[in-house]
């Protein structure tokens, strides 16, 4: 298994083309990851505009598994060099549409980590969203890279010991 | 037990506008530990539709069994016979076997909400989401379908915020619940089994239960 750490540099919303065209460019981090909230990152992907290749944030909040499914297949198709999975957000307010919450984290990894085995998402790089500072939560990461997850994903100033060389610490880009 | 609340006054009185005569219709177990179908609130609603003609009021101990609400139902077969519509202080399951047993328009009272574990009155909590594959066994008797707002059923989930959740800051994270508990019995070897997602051919509504020879 191929080490993986170093830094994502992670663009949450995508509100404007142009600005985050201008912001890969810069290619801060190891690794950039773009979020599923706000523009899709497929359209920029698509029209070819984002260089080198990100990975794209598949949140998992209001999307069943076959949406989800879709969302993979579509990400490696238009040429992602991988997925983040994440929980995604949980928002109480007025004229609150129903939660879907169809997958956890384990599951959809488990989906993935399938799809690569059958040989439906060749060279695509699977992380997933974690978190430290807990007994239960390290147990979890630990077995997110059990399970086949070929990173984690850290927010800022996070470790988890014995796990730094699968670690991708985040730095969330804040848009002004 | 199932928790239900009582439905704005005025909803129920712009579904009796074409009415006059009524009967009113409590439920003696749920609804009456819940104060919104008991003995009191009958009465209750009784006062508050004086204007209307009130043939009969009746407590069902439990109008969602139509086997009961049949009986009972006998007991005030004429009054139901003339009335124009029942108004029934019941739960969703109770307002239709009334309507099934009676063939009457009846009146929805409550709005129902959840599966309840009663604390004491006025304490409910839901503590189960009868979703048909009970994980309990894995998670040292702590629900986290019904009890972790994502129903992560693997986790905790990467939100967990120290011990606490991120959508009730005041609350224990579920899954650190179940871990320390976990411990606790030295079962914590069960914390990572699998749980699959939930298989919905075997649990969409409407569900049946129905016992074949």
């Amino acid at each position: 298994m191929a080490k993986m750490k170093g830094t994502l540099a992670y663009y949450p919303r995508i509100e404007n083309i142009n600005a985050a065209d201008e912001w890969a460019k810069e290619r801060r981090g190891d690794y950039m990851l773009f979020g599923e909230y706000g523009i899709s990152p497929l359209v920029m992907k698509i029209a070819g505009s984002i260089s080198p290749s990100p990975m794209m944030e598949i949140v998992l909040s209001n999307k069943n598994r076959e949406l989800f499914t879709a969302s993979l297949r579509s990400a490696h198709a238009a040429g992602f060099s991988g997925a983040v999975i994440t929980s995604g957000r949980f928002e109480k307010k007025d004229d609150m549409p129903m939660p879907v919450f169809d997958l956890d984290t384990t599951q959809a990894l488990t989906i993935a980590v399938e799809a690569k085995k059958n040989g439906s998402l060749p060279d695509f790089l699977i992380g997933v969203r974690a978190a430290s500072g807990s007994e239960p939560s390290e147990l979890r990461a630990r077995h997110f890279l059990d399970l086949g997850a070929d990173f984690i994903v850290l927010s800022n100033k996070n470790s988890i010991k014995g796990l730094e060389s699968r670690t991708v610490i985040c730095e969330e880009y804040t848009q002004r | 037990m199932i928790v239900t609340t009582k439905k704005d006054f005025n909803e129920i009185l712009s579904n009796i506008a074409d009415t006059k005569k009524i009967v009113i219709i409590g439920c003696a177990e749920c609804a009456a530990v819940c104060q919104t179908g008991g003995s009191q609130q009958i009465a209750e609603m009784a006062d508050a539709l004086s204007e209307y003609n009130v043939l009969a009021t009746i407590s069902i101990q439990s109008p969602c069994d139509k086997r009961i609400s049949t009986r009972d139902m006998k007991r005030i077969a004429e009054e139901t016979g003339r009335a124009d519509a029942l108004i029934a202080l019941a739960c969703g399951s109770g307002v239709q076997a009334l309507s099934e047993v009676t063939g009457k328009k009846v009146i929805a009272a409550l709005d129902t909400h959840f599966l309840g574990m009663t604390e004491r009155v006025g304490r409910f909590f839901e503590r189960c989401s009868h979703c048909g594959y009970c994980v309990l066994n894995d998670t040292a008797g702590i629900c986290p379908v019904t009890r972790c707002p994502r129903r992560v059923k693997n986790g905790p989930c990467e939100f967990i915020n120290g011990e606490k959740c991120d959508v009730y800051p005041e609350k224990e994270c579920v899954w650190h619940a179940i871990y320390q508990r976990l411990k606790e019995f030295g079962d914590e070897n069960r914390f990572l089994n699998y749980h699959a997602p939930t298989r919905w051919e075997h649990h969409h509504s409407p569900q049946e239960a129905v016992w074949q020879k």
